[in-house]
């Protein structure tokens, strides 16, 4: 049904007069809107790629001075990049699967539910609106050692306690709990939308043909999903690669670098030390990182527009 | 069926889980809020206090500037969501029905999202301190319109995609405008969808840090810019950040619960289907 | 076709933009002249606002600005507001400001450790364009705080406003308990008896600062008492020679005898772990025995410490001084502001408060009778105040300095995260060295090596001719 929507929408043909009227139309309405994001975001862009080939340290005597490739290179070489770009990856990569896995299976219970749905959905989703600074310094009460509420219940159990946001061990755990907390109720939201504009029919008719939970979950339910999946994917997979509020407020990069985000890194070369060059050639590459993933992604899940109408039609 | 019922049990037992676990802490700050001092890292902890201590929020709100802080995130939030929205449905229509700029301009867009605010922020900085506008609500809204537009312009985008172009199209040839047919048959038939976005960009807009720390000082301060501030001194102010927390989060979850009808509603129309 | 339409949009997208761009260049003479920020209401004779802001460090230590406030506009006729900034963080936000000349604040509260940048950069105003030096009482202030922390290149740019060092502060009850006649004096004495004393989780034999932030103040406490230095006269960095590993081996061997979540300790936490009984020997800075005396602040060990210098060096980490913002509209008034606060009469009130974090910077401050808080309640009993302030003066006797260079915070907070990556055991303590080392070759470099060693050398006579052996 959407892909004759689709096709229809393409191929509407119009008189050339009409067709000008509407492109004109089109770039009114879109102008402003445009105007101000490439205002906004070309000059830092350029600015930041410009500085990238520069040295640049905004506390320097020394004035600044072009460098070639000089930064990128410096970046290759330094441990802690390296370890940005680790930490970075195995969060969003972590993340990402874990948030889509039980949401998605959150979502699939709040679907079998016949009342409550919008309330219950409503409800679970408060720890995404609160702020992420918020939810960090709510987390650092909670992993107190001594009087945090985790370690209460471990200690009431005999288990041995633990210094969760201290440890080096458990640092980037800790965070990772803590994001997990944070934006699995926005992904359920966002997936359990999507499994309601399935179409009920769908899945009587798989079941009546006989088919087990699982069967329809891997052949009629995901396939279908694949839009609403690839597009929570991509916004959390981009915000996994900002991430920063949560490691400011719990654990300042900390122990040592364990959990120095790509950003925090970011953030402390241009905010602490302001490597200005530096900053942004790591910019510049975070930043093309981001768009290849993202190309992908969007790749994958546009592809299956002609699939799509095969998966409709009975199996 | 055993088996339907069954999942039900499953779904059901694991939805319960889900509300302990992700609504827990909520009641812990709340419930740290209105303690006193000694009871925060109280061990063993006071789980039901038997006396509601305001002190905290009258604190929050006053000596932390807490009513100042709802009063310029509300000025900003509202207003760069109000402009991101005009801005961004107008452009949303014109990609989705005219295809205007292609499937390049869309891209463009879309990737505003991916910038980390650490990458533009020097520069950002560096342009509004140069035009002398640092710690002015104009710089902050036009700042948050980078991340609403887009936002706004490419969920909606899904929205008027899904929406068949019939209507539109025979009221065009009975005569009425272009602009007429966007504002009386396409918008009215997103209502759930524009709902649904306003609240969301709303939402980024009101935890923003990075920009929110960045740009502002001490004529306007929005909440999240409070926070941070607030961790120092012999001990951290558990039971004060506990009460700014309440206070920031209150604003944005009556709005939530108040509009709930549209959050599943809005989404599961156009940004699930199709993009 | 849809290729073309889009191009030709993008292009006049972008030209808009552009002209978006230099149309606000060209206005932003006239738009930072209508948003310029000066203060409140009322100006002096000479066209300054009487209310002045004032950065200073959020919490507990802005308290005396609070405190004398209402006196200093009947004395000088100037009152200021806060403008409080994260404990850590405060470098970079205070850069950001000055590097935009922003002119939000008026007088700077910073460490002194900032100031080789600050004066590098023309931050700072000089005291002396607005009043004789004289109005600070110069030869009252301490030596070793006087002109490594207030003077550059011979000129006058801050006052003091805090002085830190940091001491030792143990449980006199759990020493008797144990025999132990006298606070250790080395640093292999400060181990063992960390070992002996350490039987968790009832009590804990040392804790140290051990978060990312001031972790390397901890070492370098070590270090300097091994007889290390910071560089040497080519600005080739010391820390990474053998005493520099045997310093830090020694602290973590310290972390065994700590507390556990030790890597979350910071300022307030390891206050807390005293306070609270749990700890028999903290290194911390000198204005913590004000609060174990303190019940307000909820002290379990009232009357059970005892206050000694560190062993054989006491490391002074951070410390406070008072400057004028070279971008401030009201010098004038700053300076004025900034001269009350330094005064002997006024600081004295607040050096031995145990609600901020302020510690003596005066001679005359040295005194067991001024051990009161800013209302002039005593704060320690008679013994203990003496006892107080002979630890100070011990600590100052063999006080070993931050350094403060241009470039200061960045060799110090790379440092600072190579010792805690070592803590966390990440990496071995010699490489951590190593590898801090390394990265202050390449600041060096950045700040080009002829300034940099001739800063460092004349840092370096300064605090010799204040009588600190280095």
């Amino acid at each position: 049904m959407t892909l004759a929507v689709l096709r229809r929408g393409r191929e509407i043909s119009r008189p050339r007069k009409r067709a000008s009227a509407g492109r004109r139309f089109g770039r009114l309405a879109v102008g402003p809107a445009t105007l101000i994001l490439v205002a906004l975001s070309v000059f830092p862009l350029l600015y930041a790629l410009r500085l990238s080939f520069m040295s640049d340290n905004l506390l320097s005597a020394a004035p600044m001075r072009y460098v070639g490739i000089e930064n990128y290179i410096a970046l290759i070489h330094d441990h802690l990049f390296i370890n940005g770009l680790v930490v970075t990856a195995f969060f969003a990569a972590a993340m990402v699967t874990v948030q889509l896995g039980v949401g998605l299976a959150l979502a699939l219970a709040l679907h079998r539910l016949s009342r409550y749905q919008q309330l219950l959905a409503t409800v679970l989703l408060i720890p995404s609106i609160l702020s992420p600074s918020v939810v960090g310094f709510q987390w650092l009460q909670l992993f107190n050692y001594s009087g945090g509420l985790i370690n209460y219940f471990l200690r009431e159990l005999h288990l041995p306690l633990q210094t969760w946001n201290a440890s080096p061990r458990l640092a980037l755990p800790s965070l990772l709990i803590v994001d997990f907390w944070e934006w699995t109720p926005f992904m359920v939201l966002l997936l359990f939308a999507g499994l309601r504009s399935i179409p009920q029919p769908i899945f009587e008719a798989a079941r009546v043909d006989g088919s087990s939970g699982w069967q329809i979950l891997r052949y009629h339910t995901v396939p279908l999903l694949r839009r609403t999946i690839g597009i929570v994917v991509i916004l959390r997979l981009v915000a996994e690669f900002k991430i920063f509020d949560i490691i400011y407020v719990l654990t300042a990069g900390g122990p040592g670098s364990k959990t120095e985000s790509l950003a925090y890194y970011e953030y402390t070369q241009g905010f602490s030390y302001f490597n200005m060059g530096y900053t942004a050639a790591m910019c510049v590459i975070s930043l093309i990182i981001v768009i290849v993933l993202v190309k992908l992604i969007l790749g994958f899940t546009e592809r299956p527009l002609v699939r799509l109408a095969a998966d409709t039609e009975a199996p | 069926m055993i088996r339907r019922r069954g999942s039900l049990v499953a779904a059901v037992a694991g939805l319960a889980a889900a509300l302990v676990f992700f609504l827990f802490p909520v009641y812990w700050m709340l419930v740290t809020s209105v303690q006193p001092p000694k009871d925060w890292l109280a061990s063993p902890p006071v789980f039901f206090p038997h006396m509601l201590d305001w002190s905290n929020y009258s604190q929050a709100l006053t000596q932390w500037k807490g009513f100042k802080g709802l009063a310029d995130s509300a000025v900003v939030s509202l207003s760069a969501t109000a402009i991101g929205m005009v801005l961004g449905v107008l452009a949303a229509y014109a990609i989705a029905r005219y295809r205007t700029g292609g499937r390049n301009l869309s891209f463009f867009i879309l990737s505003m999202l991916f910038m980390p605010p650490v990458a533009i922020a020097i520069p950002m900085f560096l342009f509004w301190s140069h035009l002398g506008m640092i710690d002015t609500f104009q710089a902050l809204i036009v700042q948050y319109l980078l991340f609403t537009i887009p936002f706004v312009t490419w969920v909606m985008k899904g929205f008027f995609e899904d929406l068949p172009p019939d209507l539109e199209e025979s009221a065009m040839t009975n005569g009425a405008s272009r602009l007429r047919a966007f504002w009386e048959i396409a918008l009215p038939n997103v209502v759930p969808g524009l709902v649904a976005t306003a609240l969301f960009a709303f939402i980024f807009n009101w935890n923003e840090f990075t920009f929110a720390v960045l740009l502002t000082r001490s004529r306007v301060s929005t909440l999240p810019f409070i926070l941070p501030t607030m961790m120092e001194s012999h001990y951290v102010l558990w039971g004060d950040i506990a009460a700014m927390a309440a206070v920031g989060a209150l604003p944005v979850v009556i709005i939530a619960f108040a509009l709930q009808r549209y959050l599943v509603r809005g989404l599961s129309f156009g940004i699930i289907r199709s993009n | 076709m849809t290729r073309s339409v889009s191009r030709r949009s993008f292009i006049s997208g972008g030209i808009k933009g552009g002209a978006l761009l230099a149309g606000s260049a060209a206005l932003s003479p006239l738009i930072s002249a209508c948003s310029s920020s000066s203060g409140g209401p009322g100006t002096s004779g000479s066209g300054e606002s009487t209310t002045l802001t004032v950065e200073i460090d959020e919490g507990q230590n802005a308290e005396p600005w609070v405190w004398f406030n209402a006196d200093m506009k009947r004395t000088v006729g100037v009152s200021t507001t806060i403008a409080g900034l994260p404990f850590v963080g405060q470098y970079e936000k205070i850069v950001a400001e000055l590097v935009a000349r922003s002119s939000a604040y008026d007088v700077l509260v910073f460490p002194p450790y900032f100031m080789g940048d600050f004066v590098a950069k023309g931050f700072l105003r000089k005291l002396t364009d607005f009043g004789p030096e004289s109005a600070f009482d110069l030869p009252d202030v301490l030596p070793v705080y006087r002109d490594p922390y207030l003077k550059r290149n011979g000129d006058l740019y801050a006052a003091n406003y805090d002085g830190d060092v940091l001491m030792l502060t143990y449980r006199t009850d759990v020493f008797d308990s144990h025999g132990i006649k006298s606070p250790p004096a080395t640093w292999d004495e400060f181990l063992s008896v960390a070992k002996e004393l350490h039987n968790p989780p009832h009590m804990y034999g040392n804790a140290f600062y051990g978060q990312r932030g001031f972790c390397y103040a901890w070492f370098m406490n070590i270090f300097a008492a091994y007889g290390g230095r910071w560089f040497d006269s080519k600005m080739n960095p010391q820390i990474n020679n053998d005493l520099g590993v045997k310093a830090l081996e020694l602290l973590i061997e310290l972390n065994k005898y700590a507390p556990p979540n030790e890597l979350a300790i910071g300022y307030p936490q390891l206050n807390q772990v005293f306070l609270n009984g749990s700890t028999a020997m903290v290194i911390q800075w000198d204005d913590l025995p004000l609060k174990t005396e303190s019940a307000a602040l909820g002290s379990k060990v009232i009357g059970k410490s005892g206050y000694a210098p560190c062993p054989v060096r006491s490391y002074m980490p951070y410390s406070r001084v008072m400057a004028i913002s070279a971008y401030s509209a009201n010098p004038h008034n700053s300076w004025k502001a900034i001269q009350y606060m330094n005064r002997s009469s006024i600081s004295a009130k607040d050096v031995y408060d145990p609600g901020c974090g302020e510690d003596p910077f005066r001679a005359s401050q040295l005194d067991p009778s001024l051990v009161k808080d800013h209302t002039g309640q005593a704060t320690m009993p008679p013994a203990l105040a003496t006892a107080y302030v002979n630890a100070i003066k011990g600590c100052l006797a063999e006080g070993y300095p931050e350094l403060s260079i241009p470039g200061a915070f960045h060799y110090l907070d790379t440092l600072d995260l190579f010792v805690n990556e070592a803590l966390a055991g990440q990496i071995s303590a010699a490489g951590a060295l190593n590898a801090a080392a390394s990265e202050w070759n390449t600041i060096t470099q950045s700040l080009d090596q002829g300034a940099q060693e001739a800063a460092y050398s004349a840092w370096i006579q300064s605090f010799q001719a204040a009588g600190v052996s280095y």
